[in-house]
C-alpha cells in the first residue's frame, strides 16, 4: 500500500537496458549515414543494441503476476495506456533491433543472408533515431502517466530519460569501439563518441536540474518528495547519479588532457553505471516517498 | 431505466474507528492476509491536553475516470457502465501491476494465489442481488451511506444535497464516488501522517 | 433455517423499517437492503440461520451464513434491538472460533510433566470423562466436594454450570469478574441496588463518562455507540470523557479530561462538594438519600474535598471539576457511566458507589436522556437438585463484603487456605488474565498444590496447556443457549444461540459445554445423572418459556429459532423505567402487608413454596426480600429504589461494619498508586475496538490489525527518560519485568503508560503468537496460515501487577507503578 515497492528493481533494470538498447541502436544508424569513417561504431552498436531490451524485456515477463498471460498484451489495445502503446513500440523496436544486427553480421559477410530487403535497409536506418527516441521516451512516459507517484508525475521525466538513454546507449558503444581495436584505429571515432556523449551528459544534466527545480518551488506534495528524495536517497542520487554518472565523466572529457582506450573505457562505464543509478532510484525512491494511503 | 451512479457516502461524525468495516470486508470477499480492500486510518493531531484524533475509512473510490482503467494494457480494469462500479476482469489480468502505481488512494493490491490485481467491488455481487456492500452493512453507527448518486430521490442523493462534502485528493482529477463528511483538512494531504 | 420468502421478509422488513441511526429519509422503494441477507460471488442466495455471539459479553444478535456445510460469513441480525443488523469486527472475525487449524478436535491427556508439549496423547471421550468423573466421585465419596473447584471465565449456561455444582455439592463456583467489574458492581449495588447501569445516551444533554470504553469496548459497545452518535451528531449531547488515555471514545468526545489512573474518586468527591455547596441539587431527590445531604456536605466540607484539593491528587484543573459538575447539574437529562476502568483500583468500589450517587444528587436516574436500568428475560431451570451442602471456605476472599474470590484465589491457595484437590476450567484462562502471571503459572504446574486439573477450552490456552486433562469444547456457533443481557436499547430480549451447523459434518470431537458436563454426571451415577436427563436444546427451550411479556403469544421458541431474537417493548414507550422508583403505591396494593415502622417499608408476607403463609407466634413475618413500597417522611408511600432499604445507599451500613469510616464516600488512594517512586510512570490497562482480553488472538483477521501493544508514552516523559517512538522498552514493576514495544503519542497523560490487552500470547495458536509452530497441514487447511506477515506479537501487561485487589469491591488493582528504560 503505501511505503512500499510494488515495481521492484527489476522493473528500473528493464527501463534502464531498454533505453540502452535505444541509444546504441541510435548510434548505429546515424553513422551508419555517416559512412567508413564510423564504421565501428555502426558495427559494435548494432551488435549490442537488440541485447540489453530483450533482457530487460524478460525481466518484466518475470516480474509479471501472471507471466504465463503476457501474450495478452498483444491480443488487447488500450490506446490511453502507455504500457499497452509501449508493448507494440518495443515488440517493433525489438524485431528492427535484430534485423539491423543480422543485416550487420550480413554486411561483415559473417552470415550468408540477411533478413532484410536492401529497400528497407534505409529506411530502417532512417527510423532508427526516432525509435530510438520512442523507446527512450516511452520509459519515461510510463511512469509519467501514474498520478500516484509524485516524483514520477513530472513532464521533464522523458526528457531525462531520453538524454539518459541515449548516452548510456552511446557510452556503451564508446567502451565497446574503444576496446575493440587497436588504439589509432578507433581513436577518432571513440573521440566524438565522447564528445556527442558529453553533449547528451549537458542535456541531461539540464534537465535533472529542470526536474529537481519543479518540485521544490512545486506544491507541497512535490516538495515532500524531493526531501524524502534528498535525505533517504540522496548518496545515491547526488554522488551516484549527479557526480559518479555525469559530472565526472563531464569532467575528464572536457577538463582533462590525454586519450587513451583505458579512459575512454572509464569515461563510459561512468556513464553506464550513473544511468543504472539512476532509474533504480527514480523507480524506488519514487514508491518508497508515496506517502500513507 | 436510466443508468445508475453508485456512490458512498462515509460520515465521519459517526465513525467510531471500530474496524468493523474491515474485517466484514475480509469476510465477504475471502481477502487474502497482507492485504485491505477498506481499511481506517487514526489521524491524531494536537499537542497534550489539546489533542484530537479522527477516523478516517478508506476504499476504492470507484472514480468517474479511474486512473487504473486508463492505464490498464488490457483493459482487465474496467468502469460498468450501468452503474459505474469499477471492476477487474481477472481473465484479462496479467498482473503488471500498472494499475496498483498509479493508483493516488493505494486500494489495489495483487493476489499472489492468483497472479492478478483485486480490489474493492463494492460487494457487486450482493448490490446485483439488492444488498448493500457488506461494509455498509456492518458500520455500527451507520457511518456509510451507500446508493445511487443519479437519483434524487434516493437517500444519498438527498443526504449530498444538504450537508457539505469532501473526497479525499480532489486534486488528482479522477472524480472519487466516495464522500466524506467532516473530513480534516489537515488530513486529505498526501504527505504522509500517523 | 431455510431462506424462504417469508423468512427473508421477516428478516429484511426489520432491516427495511430500520433507516441508519440518524438517517434523514424513509427508505425509498428504489433503495438496497441493508442486511440479512447475503450471497455468494455465483448470486446464490446463502442460508441465513439466527444466533448469538460470543465474542465478547454484549451478546449481539447475529446471522450466521452456512454454505456447503461451512459458516462462510457472520452479520449481525437486523431484528435485535441492540446491534439492529450490524456488528463489530470482532463478531464478524469469529468464523476462526470454529475453523482456527489448531482447534482442540479430541480429549486429550498429559502424560509428562504439565506444560510439557510433547506429552500429549489422544484419548477417547470415555476414558477423559472417566479420569474427570472418578477424581470428582472420590472427592464427593471423602465427603469434601469442597475440595473441587469449578472455574468459568464465562458462563453463560443459564443455570447449567449451578445445577451442576450443586448436583456434586461443591460450593467453589469461581468467576473471573475481578479483572473488570466485580468493585463496580458493587459499588453500583451499594448505591441504587443495581450491579450495572444503561444510558439513553441518545437523549442526554451531558455525558460524564469515567473512563468507559462507550464507542469501543465493554459491554454492548455496538449499541452503546449507535445511541452515544445519535446524541452527539443529532441531539448535539455534550459527551465527556475522562480517561488517562485518549481512547477511541474520548476521540469522539465533545472534550476528553486526562485524569491520572485510580483517582477518579477525588474528582468525584469534589463534584458532589461542588453541587451540594451551591444548593444544585435535584430537591425532588434529597427525600430518598439513606443520609442526610446537609450532613453529607458537611462530611465533606470537614475532610476539604474541594477541587482544589482534587487538582492535586487527580491532575484535573479545579476550574474544569466544578465547571463539569456544574454542567451535569444544571444541564438536564444526563448520563454517567463508569466500568473496568475506575473499578479496578483498590478504591474501586468506592468510586464506582460516587458515580451513582452524582447521578442521584442531580436526579438523572431512571429518566429520559439519563442513566436508567431495564431488567432483562428471567430464565426457568427444569427442577434442580438441593443447593450444595458443603460450605465455602470462607478464608478464600480477603473478607466478607466481596462478592467472589477469583482475585485472592491464588494468594490464598499459596498460602496454604483452601485444601484444593481438583480444579476444572471452562473459557478461563487465569494464566493470561489474572494479575501477576508468573504466581498462577507456578501453582497450576504444581502438582501438589493443584493436584488434577480438567480444562474445557476450544484452544490450547496459556493455562490449559498446564492441565492434566483437555474436553475438547466447541466454538459458540456450535453451541446452544439462551440468552438476554443487557438492554441498551431500552428493549429487554431474548435471544437463541444455537448450533448453526447442525446436521453438517462435525469439525471435531467436541462436545458443548452443558453437554459435557451432562456426560460427566452420568459418569458420576443415576442419583446424579436424573438432573440432566434432558438434552442440552431441550433445556434450552424449557428456559425461554414466558421469559418476556407476549414472548409465547408472538411464538415463543420455534419462532426464536427461526428469528433469532424476540425483544419486548414497553406499552408507555421504549423505557420501563421512567421514574419507576417515584411512583406512589396505591393504597389497594398495600392490603395485605406488613409495615416495618423502623424502616418504613411494606413488605409482602413471607410464604412458602406452596402459597402458605409462614408464621411466628400467630403473626405474617415480613418476606425482606420482597418491598412493596416506601413511606417517606411526607407521608406517601413510594415504590422505592432497587436497594434492601428502598433508599439511594449514600452510606453502607455493611462497608461501615467491615470497615469503620468507609460507609459514606471517603477518599481513599490507590495502594499500589501511592507506592509510586520518584521517576516511575502509572501503568494503566485498556482495551482496543478489535480485541478482548485473551480469547480473540487466534481470530486471523483481528491479530492481523492489532498484533502488537505497545507501550503508550507522552513525549514529556519520552523526552525525559531518552526514549524515542519505536524503540524497545524494558517495563520494570515490584513483581516483573518484561520488553515491550513503545509507542510516543500526546494522547496519554505525562506521568502514565498505557497498556493495551489482548496481544502477549506464547500460546493460542499461529495468529496469536506472529506465526509460530505453522505447519504445512495448517496452511492446506486455509493458505491464510502462511501469510502471516507481521513479526510483532505484543506483550501481555498482565505479568507485571501485584496481585493487590480492591478490599470492598475484590476487583483486580490494575494501575502498577513502574520503571520504563531502553530494553
Amino acid at each position: 500500500m503505501s511505503h512500499t515497492v510494488t515495481w521492484p528493481v527489476w522493473i528500473a533494470l528493464y527501463l534502464y537496458l531498454a533505453g540502452v538498447s535505444g541509444g546504441a541502436f541510435a548510434a548505429s544508424t546515424a553513422a551508419s549515414f555517416l559512412g567508413e569513417r564510423y564504421r565501428n561504431v555502426t558495427r559494435w552498436g548494432a551488435y549490442i543494441a537488440p541485447w540489453p531490451v530483450l533482457i530487460g524485456t524478460g525481466l518484466l515477463i518475470f516480474d509479471l503476476g501472471s507471466p504465463m498471460k503476457f501474450y495478452l498484451l498483444f491480443l488487447k489495445v488500450n490506446p490511453r495506456s502507455v504500457m499497452s502503446m509501449g508493448a507494440f513500440i518495443l515488440s517493433l523496436f525489438g524485431a528492427i533491433a535484430v534485423a539491423h544486427f543480422w543485416h550487420q553480421l550480413y554486411t561483415e559477410k559473417k552470415v550468408k543472408f540477411t533478413l532484410l530487403p536492401d529497400s528497407l535497409v534505409k529506411l530502417i536506418r532512417f527510423l532508427g533515431i526516432p525509435l530510438a527516441v520512442g523507446i527512450g521516451t516511452y520509459t519515461g512516459f510510463l511512469l509519467n502517466a501514474s498520478i500516484a507517484v509524485t516524483l514520477w508525475n513530472n513532464g521533464v521525466l522523458p526528457l531525462i530519460f531520453l538524454a539518459s538513454a541515449l548516452s548510456t546507449g552511446v557510452a556503451a558503444v564508446m567502451v565497446a569501439v574503444a576496446l575493440s581495436s587497436k588504439w589509432n584505429t578507433v581513436k577518432d571515432e571513440v573521440r566524438n563518441l565522447a564528445i556527442v556523449d558529453a553533449v547528451l551528459i549537458g542535456l541531461e544534466l539540464f534537465a535533472l536540474a529542470a526536474y529537481l527545480w519543479s518540485l521544490h518551488v512545486g506544491n507541497l506534495k512535490q516538495q515532500a518528495a524531493l526531501d524524502y528524495l534528498n535525505l533517504h536517497y540522496g548518496v545515491w542520487f547526488w554522488g551516484g547519479v549527479i557526480t559518479v554518472g555525469l559530472l565526472l565523466p563531464l569532467f575528464l572529457k572536457v577538463f582533462t588532457k590525454g586519450e587513451s582506450a583505458a579512459k575512454a573505457a572509464l569515461n563510459g562505464t561512468l556513464v553506464l553505471f550513473g544511468g543504472l543509478v539512476l532509474r533504480i532510484v527514480i523507480v524506488i525512491a519514487g514508491q518508497m516517498a508515496t506517502p500513507l494511503y | 431505466m436510466s443508468t445508475k451512479r453508485y456512490g458512498m457516502v462515509i460520515d465521519l461524525r459517526r465513525c467510531v474507528g471500530c474496524e468493523g468495516c474491515t474485517v466484514a470486508c475480509k469476510s465477504e470477499n475471502g481477502v487474502p492476509l497482507g492485504h485491505f480492500r477498506t481499511w481506517v486510518q487514526k489521524h491524531e493531531k494536537g499537542v497534550f491536553p489539546n489533542v484530537s484524533m479522527q477516523f478516517v475509512p478508506k476504499l476504492c473510490n470507484h472514480c468517474e475516470d479511474p486512473a487504473c482503467v486508463s492505464v490498464c494494457p488490457t483493459g482487465a480494469s474496467f468502469k460498468r457502465s450501468e452503474d459505474g462500479i469499477v471492476l477487474i476482469n481477472q481473465d484479462d489480468c496479467i498482473g503488471c501491476k500498472y494499475c496498483m502505481v498509479s493508483c493516488p488512494y493505494g486500494v489495489r493490491y495483487l493476489d499472489e494465489s492468483k497472479g492478478v490485481v483485486d480490489k474493492c467491488t463494492w460487494c457487486v455481487h450482493r448490490v446485483e442481488q439488492g444488498v448493500v456492500p457488506s461494509c455498509v452493512n456492518t458500520c455500527i453507527t451507520g457511518a456509510r451511506i451507500f446508493g445511487d448518486l443519479n437519483d434524487p430521490h434516493s437517500d444519498i442523493a438527498k443526504f449530498i444535497a444538504t450537508h457539505p462534502v469532501q473526497q479525499l485528493k480532489p486534486e488528482a482529477g479522477l472524480g472519487p464516488n466516495v464522500y466524506y463528511v467532516a473530513l480534516d483538512k489537515d488530513f486529505n494531504t498526501t504527505l504522509g501522517n500517523r | 433455517m431455510e431462506l424462504n420468502r417469508r423468512n427473508f421478509l421477516k428478516l429484511g422488513a426489520a432491516t427495511g423499517a430500520l433507516a441508519y441511526v440518524g438517517g434523514q429519509a424513509v427508505v425509498s422503494a428504489e433503495e438496497l437492503l441493508k442486511g440479512g441477507k447475503d450471497f455468494d460471488k455465483k448470486g446464490q442466495a446463502r442460508k441465513a440461520i439466527p444466533s448469538s455471539c460470543f465474542q465478547c459479553p454484549a451478546i449481539c444478535g447475529i446471522i450466521a451464513y452456512v454454505e456447503n456445510g461451512r459458516v462462510v460469513k457472520i452479520e449481525g441480525n437486523p431484528a435485535h434491538p441492540n446491534n439492529q443488523g450490524t456488528l463489530c469486527a470482532k463478531g464478524q472475525a469469529g468464523i476462526s472460533q470454529a475453523y482456527d487449524a489448531q482447534r482442540i478436535l479430541y480429549p486429550m491427556v498429559q502424560t509428562k510433566e504439565r506444560g510439557d508439549k510433547t506429552g500429549w496423547k489422544r484419548v477417547s471421550w470415555d476414558e477423559a470423562l472417566d479420569l474427570v468423573a472418578r477424581r470428582m466421585k472420590k472427592n464427593i465419596d471423602e465427603k469434601r466436594p469442597d475440595k473441587i473447584y469449578l472455574m468459568p471465565g464465562r458462563d453463560r449456561s443459564a443455570g447449567y454450570l449451578a445445577r451442576f455444582a450443586a448436583a456434586i455439592g461443591t460450593p467453589h463456583v469461581i468467576s473471573r469478574s475481578g479483572t473488570c467489574s466485580q468493585s463496580k458492581k458493587a459499588g453500583f449495588m451499594e448505591a441504587w441496588g443495581y450491579d450495572s447501569n444503561w444510558n439513553d445516551y441518545a437523549n442526554a444533554k451531558v455525558v460524564l463518562n469515567f473512563g468507559h470504553g462507550v464507542m469501543e469496548s465493554g459491554s454492548v459497545f455496538v449499541g452503546n455507540s449507535k445511541q452515544a452518535v445519535k446524541g452527539i451528531v443529532e441531539n448535539g449531547t455534550y459527551f465527556v470523557t475522562i480517561d488517562p488515555r485518549l481512547s477511541n471514545t474520548a476521540a469522539k468526545s465533545s472534550e476528553w479530561v486526562p485524569i491520572k489512573p485510580g483517582t477518579d474518586l477525588a474528582m468525584l468527591l469534589a463534584m458532589h462538594y461542588v453541587i451540594l455547596k451551591n444548593n444544585l441539587q435535584d430537591p425532588d431527590m434529597a427525600k430518598w438519600f439513606n443520609y442526610p445531604l446537609d450532613k453529607y456536605l458537611e462530611h465533606l466540607e470537614k475532610n476539604g474535598y474541594t477541587p482544589a484539593w482534587a487538582e492535586k491528587i487527580c491532575g484535573v484543573p479545579a476550574a474544569t471539576i466544578e465547571r463539569l459538575a456544574k454542567l451535569f447539574a444544571t444541564k438536564k437529562p444526563g448520563c454517567v457511566t463508569a466500568y473496568k476502568g475506575i473499578g479496578t483500583h483498590t478504591n474501586g468500589a468506592m468510586t464506582t458507589k460516587a458515580v451513582i450517587l452524582l447521578a442521584a444528587l442531580v436526579g438523572n436516574l431512571n429518566v429520559k436522556g439519563g442513566t436508567f436500568y431495564n431488567k432483562t428475560a428471567s430464565f426457568k431451570n427444569p427442577p434442580a437438585p438441593p443447593a450444595a451442602t458443603a460450605k465455602k471456605t470462607p478464608a478464600l476472599k480477603s473478607n466478607p463484603l466481596q462478592s467472589d474470590a477469583n482475585t485472592t484465589l491464588f494468594e490464598k491457595w499459596s498460602e496454604g487456605v483452601g485444601e484444593v484437590d481438583m480444579i476444572m476450567t471452562w473459557v478461563h484462562n487465569p494464566v493470561y488474565v489474572l494479575g501477576n502471571a508468573q504466581q498462577k503459572i507456578d501453582i497450576l504446574k504444581d502438582r501438589k498444590k493443584i493436584p488434577f486439573f480438567a480444562a474445557i477450552d476450544l484452544f490450547m490456552s496459556e493455562s490449559t496447556a498446564l492441565a492434566d486433562v483437555v474436553l475438547p469444547d466447541v466454538s459458540y456457533l456450535e453451541r446452544n443457549d439462551p440468552e438476554s443481557h443487557y438492554p441498551v436499547s431500552g428493549k429487554p430480549w431474548v435471544a437463541i444461540r444455537q448450533n448453526v451447523l447442525k446436521g453438517e459434518k462435525p469439525i471435531g470431537e467436541g462436545k458443548e459445554q452443558c453437554e459435557i458436563l451432562r456426560a460427566i454426571a452420568q459418569k458420576l451415577g443415576p442419583e446424579y445423572g436424573k438432573y440432566f436427563d434432558i438434552s442440552r436444546e431441550e433445556y434450552v427451550r424449557f428456559s425461554v418459556r414466558d421469559s418476556l411479556p407476549g414472548f409465547e403469544d408472538w411464538g415463543g421458541y420455534e419462532k426464536l429459532k427461526q428469528v433469532g431474537v424476540y425483544a419486548y417493548e414497553y406499552p408507555t414507550g421504549k423505557f420501563e423505567y421512567d421514574g419507576l422508583a417515584k411512583k406512589t403505591v396505591a393504597d389497594k396494593d398495600l392490603e395485605g402487608t406488613i409495615f416495618d415502622e423502623k424502616t418504613g417499608i411494606y413488605y409482602k408476607p413471607l410464604k412458602d413454596k406452596e402459597g402458605k403463609l409462614i408464621e411466628k407466634d400467630g403473626q405474617p413475618q415480613p418476606d425482606t426480600a420482597a418491598a412493596v413500597g416506601i413511606k417517606l417522611e411526607d407521608g406517601k408511600v413510594y415504590k422505592g429504589w432497587n436497594t434492601g432499604h428502598k433508599k439511594i445507599g449514600l452510606f453502607s451500613e455493611k462497608w461501615e461494619k467491615q470497615f469503620p469510616g468507609m460507609g459514606l464516600p471517603v477518599w481513599a488512594q490507590s495502594t499500589t498508586v501511592a507506592e509510586a517512586k520518584e521517576g516511575e510512570l502509572i501503568l494503566f490497562q485498556y482495551k482496543f475496538a478489535t480485541m478482548t482480553h485473551s480469547r480473540t488472538s487466534n481470530c486471523k483477521w483481528l491479530s492481523e490489525l492489532r498484533h502488537d501493544n505497545p507501550i503508550l508514552m507522552n513525549p514529556a516523559d519520552a523526552r525525559k527518560l531518552g526514549l524515542k517512538d519505536g524503540d524497545k522498552v524494558k517495563v520494570t514493576s515490584k513483581t516483573n519485568a518484561k520488553v515491550f514495544t513503545l509507542q510516543v503519542t500526546e494522547g496519554v497523560m505525562p506521568g502514565t503508560a498505557g497498556n493495551g490487552w489482548g496481544p502477549g500470547h506464547w500460546e493460542y495458536g499461529a495468529f496469536a503468537t506472529a506465526g509460530e509452530g505453522v505447519t504445512a497441514e495448517m496452511k492446506a487447511a486455509d493458505p491464510d496460515y502462511g501469510r502471516i506477515w507481521w513479526k510483532e506479537k505484543g506483550t501481555n501487561g498482565n505479568w507485571l501487577p501485584a496481585p493487590v485487589t480492591d478490599p470492598i469491591g475484590g476487583s483486580q488493582e490494575w494501575a502498577t507503578p513502574v520503571k520504563i528504560a531502553k530494553a
